[in-house]
């Protein structure tokens, strides 16, 4: 695939989040945005006069709003200014900012806010995930998001007492990541010593995944501001370059589920690293990135899918976890934020991953930041039955 | 059905979702303080001192915290837009048709969103003023106010024993010789007449023209209070239009008197367009009333459009020799005081011809008409031209049409004359709103005698100065 | 000594230095006196940011003099009685400057009571003596449950709370087959209702088990009233409206010629997959094109209906389906099978019997899964509930 054409650099300039947490009562949805709006906006020291357009997402049905763009103007601050809305699943979060990049990029604006929330205690996150389904067909069968199937097959591979304890250990670092992060919604202490203990005790949801495993659901906003290259230069802290961004969809895969290495499942995840990777130069990812912030719903999988966004081909992945070399001072830091298991208002949660990913580089995350320089830096978004975004962040105009 | 399509079918299905909906801190005091305090409340930006209602945390224009500026409004306001919603559907919060307006509440700056009952669709207008009515059931939602309602504005009249409190009421020295307008023992009382109805002005114009004789009662009753002794009325139809039948006039004209026994009541002779001279005169003659109109020449009497010159109606208002002679004779046998009307010059000459006859009795009254589109505009020199045309025991009143009333009736107010206000001419105030009725329009011409220092006739001097004989 | 509220009024006086705010005291240089009537005289000196009380008689230079009686002033201490309140009713009298008196307020921390040091026990004891007078009627209308607390360790017990006509009925008793029973540690629970822990934490970590009706255990917020610790005031929060709406609507689906003859031929008891003339794979319920060729495929090819099982997904948690409000009977087998005629990812995906879900294996590369065939429905309406379920084929 060739490199996508760009016709100017942009950079990430401003990053805004709202605490996460399991309600916000005292906010309404507009109320909400705007929190993370004004933070956003101080973070980059411009007003929203400053702003030229914005871009708005969240999920489909999960807050029963129809057109939220609409009266969300109050929060956003779009009165006036050129405004989108963009839903894509998961990844709408991340949808966000490759549009934003692609806005900038193209020349039509120089500076574009992207907003993504989610209030789930709002709605319905099943029903509403339950009508991504055929209707006449999976949408019978479904309820909810939740798989055993990943568990399954990383325990045939690895061995099934390898496989859970590399599932709880990832699960317990992105915890303690999680107490480091003072928006997280849901940071417990856990602790190493307490792997059996959750193992064993935690109530199982579907096959070994476990109610520890997964994700929170949570509500919050997030804003990233993205700017033209004379623009960001101009502004008081160091812009955050985006080198380049993947989007890959594929049809809805209920029914694939199936383990013969004969007939392996074409993951996106892999796909869209192979392609990224390799239009950008890059032949080892693990070296190459300082932070990968993924979106991981749940311990299974972000324990698996490091396997394909890497390209490994045997057990690089689960050695990784085992060694801890994915904790915030290893070899390769994944989510010093806590991840999606730590907050997950969902059509936030994939920009979260950007904004936190250019907050490592800009070398602003406070409580969570990685010691050491950050100069590359890849985030990820999932959605979808199988979509996957990567966004690629670098400290340096030098490529 | 198309080829290949024989195993496509419908299933039908059904989507329930719950959700919630978090108001938030500042939606949760607007709601909670509507419930429990019936009290609708706004939020003000200190930057564009904007009051938004419903209430917001942020100005959306400046971007400002505005969550602590809670202002409390009224809970009344003004329509500024609305559209009548017609067809059903499950999600409608009404049974329709209803209306639902954009209603600027006062001490507000943005307007909010409801239902307008209690008024027909039709009847709604905007700039109507509109209170709210809460509800007694507890939604928890902008339901707690459960609709607006028309304003019943109490009718306020300024009454004559306050008209002229600092002037003429309490000045009890003679009369200066230069306010005296010549005639001191005719003009030192001033009449004010109130012409309710006219043939023309109509409900869609203005809503306090009466129609029903009961709405001609009230009104008339008003208009006394503020200061009228006389009122000049056209009966109308349930639909508004101008009537000659005997039945519905004199119905009109007894209401009045029943509910206002010392009220002259002046009928019209010309009743409405396209009318027979018999129609004209035979009501009053049955009805006898105290006193009535009596025009003077055959002119045109057209709707036109006075900015562009435009016709819209073409109408001649015949009045010949003849009629003038048969319904001056008619009223005199019948000891009906003729309002003379003159709409210019050769009008007066006309009366002066056939008076010559000796058929009307001393003294009489002439009616100047001014701004008739046929007939002359107000000029203060011709008004004297005229004044000064009149023969001897001579009364003159004076009225208007549209901006032409108040110049006229200061001017015969100032120069010994009469006031005629009233619907029938005129439906705004001097300032430019719509009158609430002929009685506001009566308040005001009270405030000309307070400013010139004359008292207002009552209706037994009003007989006395216009011979007519009760 | 008089006992007031539990608390004397010495224990007021005796912990306000350390109750003490120096930052509220700034600029401050006055005396302030108490007089409490029947149990003696106070005086409290503030200067340069220190203070000083004492017994004294003599409360002459004071910039103002408190005069109440015992239970005021503790009652007033506490938050049992309002301040205003007692001060217009005489009960509550100061001789000398008010606003100067007002300015102690800031000078010290809010009084609590040591003796509430209470034990896990004795607030276990409390919640449930508290229980039925928490009760929200208005919340849980036509509610007819029971729901046993089985509180275990120190200061535990078993509890059952009988709901129904609007009324709870609270007894100390294990009963058989509850809708719900919540099992927690007595120390853990009292963390939950002080709000120092969520539940949620508790489940996940393997520290609470709900049996029975798991909806129902999520909303005892709503069933009851949030507990507040003995000498706690329940702080006046400011109400919050949460509205709650069920969107509904009613929707037509067209099935589309291909979708149409999958769902006519289970009807039939016949499963149809379609082919991909390009690269060959089926799919399964067949589809209009292959999306990965982007070309249409013609045809339809019948395969199974029996199979063997690559995935058996045992859910033990099931949500509500918001459609109908009903809750799948948890644990249930989600499986993908392999049906005849298949290969490789071209899987089927259906629920396993029940009674078997421990019984299948599942694929792994040439090693098959358990054979399973289907079970139809007795009445066929063309839809993928005419196949009830998936059974082991013996």
């Amino acid at each position: 695939m060739a490199k996508k054409k760009k016709n100017r650099n942009v950079a990430i300039v401003g990053v805004g989040q709202t605490q996460y947490s399991s309600h916000r009562e005292d906010v309404n949805q507009p109320e909400m945005i705007h929190e993370a709006v004004r933070l956003a906006l101080a973070d980059a020291g411009i007003t929203i006069d400053d702003v030229d357009a914005i871009v708005h997402g969240n999920m489909e049905l999960f807050e029963m709003i129809h057109q939220p763009d609409l009266w969300h103007v109050l929060g956003t601050g779009g009165y006036g200014k050129d405004s989108f809305r963009i839903t894509t699943g998961g990844t709408t979060g991340a949808t966000l900012a490759c549009a934003a990049d692609n806005l900038v990029a193209s020349e039509m604006y120089d500076v574009v806010m992207t907003v993504g929330f989610e209030k789930l205690q709002e709605g319905h996150t099943t029903g509403g995930i339950t009508n991504m389904a055929d209707p006449l067909w999976s949408r019978q069968l479904q309820t909810g998001a939740l798989t055993g199937s990943t568990g399954y097959k990383m325990e045939k591979e690895f061995g099934e007492e390898r496989a859970n304890r590399a599932a709880m250990m990832y699960r317990i670092i992105m915890d303690k990541h999680a107490c480091l992060n003072h928006n997280s919604h849901r940071s417990f202490g856990l602790d190493f010593d307490q792997m059996d203990e959750l193992m064993e005790n935690s109530p199982r949801l579907v096959g070994d995944l476990r109610l520890i495993h997964m994700c929170s659901q949570s509500d919050g906003c997030c804003v990233v501001i993205f700017a033209s290259e004379k623009k960001a230069k101009k502004m008081a802290k160091p812009p955050v370059w985006v080198r380049d961004h993947i989007t890959v969809h594929r049809e809805e895969t209920f029914n694939i589920f199936g383990f013969d290495e004969n007939y392996p499942v074409p993951m996106t995840h892999r796909f869209a690293a192979e392609q990224l990777f390799a239009r950008n130069g890059i032949d080892s990812p693990v070296d190459y990135f300082d932070v990968f912030e993924m979106y991981d719903p749940s311990g299974w999988w972000g324990a698996d899918w490091m396997r394909e966004f890497f390209l490994f081909e045997n057990d690089e992945h689960l050695k990784l976890i085992e060694e801890k070399e994915i904790m915030i001072d290893g070899k390769m830091p994944i989510n010093p934020s806590g991840g999606v298991t730590a907050a997950n208002p969902i059509g936030a949660t994939a920009l979260v991953r950007v904004a936190e990913a250019a907050l490592q580089v800009r070398g602003d995350a406070g409580g969570h930041q990685i010691p050491g320089d950050v100069n590359h830096a890849l985030a990820s978004g999932f959605g979808g039955t199988m979509w996957t975004v990567l966004m690629m962040l670098e400290r340096e105009l030098s490529w | 059905m198309k080829e290949g399509f024989e195993d496509s079918y419908i299933v039908e299905g059904k989507m329930a979702l719950p959700y919630s909906y978090f108001a938030g801190r500042v939606g949760s005091t607007f709601l909670t303080t509507l419930r429990d305090k019936k009290k609708i409340m706004g939020v003000k930006c200190n930057t564009c001192n904007k009051v938004f209602v419903p209430p917001r945390q942020t100005c959306e224009r400046c971007m400002e915290d505005i969550r602590d500026n809670w202002v409390e409004l009224k809970n009344t306001g003004t329509v500024t837009n609305f559209t009548v919603v017609r067809y059903e559907d499950k999600h409608m919060p009404k049974k329709v048709p209803y209306v639902l307006a954009m209603i600027h509440l006062d001490g507000a700056d943005t307007p909010m969103t409801h239902i307008i009952e209690g008024v027909k669709p039709e009847k709604v207008k905007i700039g109507m003023r509109v209170e709210a009515v809460f509800a007694d059931e507890d939604t928890n939602t902008i339901m707690n106010i459960d609709h607006f309602k028309p304003v019943t504005e109490k009718i306020e009249v300024r009454e004559r024993a306050d008209a002229g409190g600092t002037g003429a009421k309490t000045y009890t020295g003679e009369q200066p010789e230069t306010k005296k307008g010549g005639k001191p023992a005719m003009s030192k009382k001033v009449i004010i007449t109130a012409a309710l109805s006219g043939a023309a002005t109509m409900k869609n114009q203005i809503d306090s023209v009466p129609y029903e004789p009961k709405e001609f009662a009230e009104e008339a009753a008003r208009c006394y209070k503020a200061g009228a002794s006389m009122v000049h009325i056209h009966a109308r139809e349930e639909n508004g239009m101008p009537t000659h039948d005997v039945a519905r006039i004199k119905a009109t004209h007894d209401a009045i008197k029943e509910k206002t026994p010392e009220l002259i009541v002046n009928l019209s002779s010309a009743v409405g367009m396209g009318k027979t001279p018999e129609q004209r005169i035979t009501q009053i003659l049955e009805i006898k009333p105290e006193m009535a109109s009596l025009n003077t020449n055959t002119m045109n009497f057209s709707i036109v459009d006075r900015k562009t010159g435009k016709i819209f109606i073409d109408f001649i208002f015949e009045n010949t020799f003849t009629m003038l002679q048969d319904f001056g004779k008619g009223m005199e046998e019948n000891g009906i005081k003729p309002e003379v009307e003159v709409y210019d010059m050769g009008g007066l000459d006309n009366w002066k011809i056939v008076a010559k006859q000796g058929i009307f009795s001393k003294p009489y009254n002439f009616n100047f008409v001014w701004g008739v589109a046929g007939g002359m505009a107000f000029r203060p020199d011709l008004f004297m031209v005229l004044k000064n045309a009149l023969p001897e025991d001579a009364n003159y009143t004076t009225c208007g049409v549209g901006l032409d009333e108040f110049p006229a009736i200061n001017m015969s107010c100032l120069s010994g004359g009469h006031m005629r206000v009233g619907l029938e001419d005129n439906i705004k105030l001097p300032n430019g709103e719509l009158a609430k009725g002929s009685f506001e329009l009566v308040e005001w011409a009270t405030r000309i005698c307070e400013i010139l220092g004359k008292e207002i006739a009552t209706p037994d001097e009003a007989r006395e100065i216009m011979g007519i004989k009760k | 000594m008089s006992d007031q509220f539990g608390i004397k009024v010495e224990e007021i006086f005796d912990t306000m230095e350390e109750r003490f705010r120096p930052e509220g005291a700034e600029g401050v240089d006055a005396s302030y006196g108490y007089d409490i009537q029947g149990v003696g005289k106070w005086k409290l000196t503030v200067k340069d940011g220190q203070m000083k009380i004492e017994e004294a008689n003599d409360l002459g230079d004071c910039v103002a003099v408190t005069i109440t009686d015992a239970d005021t002033f503790v009652g007033v201490n506490i938050g049992q009685v309002d301040a205003m309140k007692a001060f217009n009713s005489g009960k509550f009298k100061v001789d000398g400057d008010l606003g100067a008196l007002g300015q102690t307020a800031k000078m010290f921390t809010k009084f609590v009571s040591g003796k509430k040091e209470m034990t896990v026990g004795d607030f276990i004891q409390d919640m449930f003596a508290t229980l039925e007078e928490r009760f929200q009627p208005k919340n849980v209308e036509g509610l007819d449950v029971t729901i046993t607390y089985d509180i275990q360790g120190d200061g535990g017990g078993c509890w059952t709370a009988t709901i129904k006509d609007g009324t709870c009925v609270l007894k100390e008793e294990r009963i058989e087959k509850p809708t719900v029973r919540l099992e927690v540690g007595a120390a853990d629970w009292v963390d939950v209702m002080l709000g120092k822990v969520d539940a949620m934490t508790l489940l996940s970590a393997g520290k609470a088990a709900i049996e029975g009706d798991s909806s129902l255990a999520l909303k005892l917020g709503e069933i009851f009233s949030k507990y507040i610790a003995p000498g706690e005031m329940a702080e006046p929060e400011q109400e919050l409206v949460r509205l709650k709406k069920v969107i509904s609507v009613d929707h037509r689906f067209a099935t589309g010629p291909v979708m149409g003859k999958f769902l006519q031929g289970l009807k039939n008891k016949k499963i149809i997959a379609n082919k991909c003339p390009k690269c060959g794979r089926l799919q399964l319920p067949p589809r209009e094109v292959c999306a990965i060729c982007r070309v249409r495929v013609p045809g339809v090819v019948e395969v199974g209906p029996k199979g063997h099982i690559t995935i058996n997904d045992i859910a033990y948690y099931s949500s509500p389906d918001p459609l109908t409000g009903e809750t799948r009977e948890t644990p249930y087998g989600s499986i993908n099978i392999l049906l005849d005629g298949c290969k490789g990812n071209e899987t089927f995906w259906h629920l396993l019997r029940r009674d078997q879900i421990f019984e299948v294996e599942e694929s792994w590369n040439e090693k098959k899964g358990t054979r399973v065939r289907p079970v139809w429905a007795e009445n066929r309406i063309g839809s993928i509930k005419d196949i009830l379920y998936f059974e082991i084929d013996k």
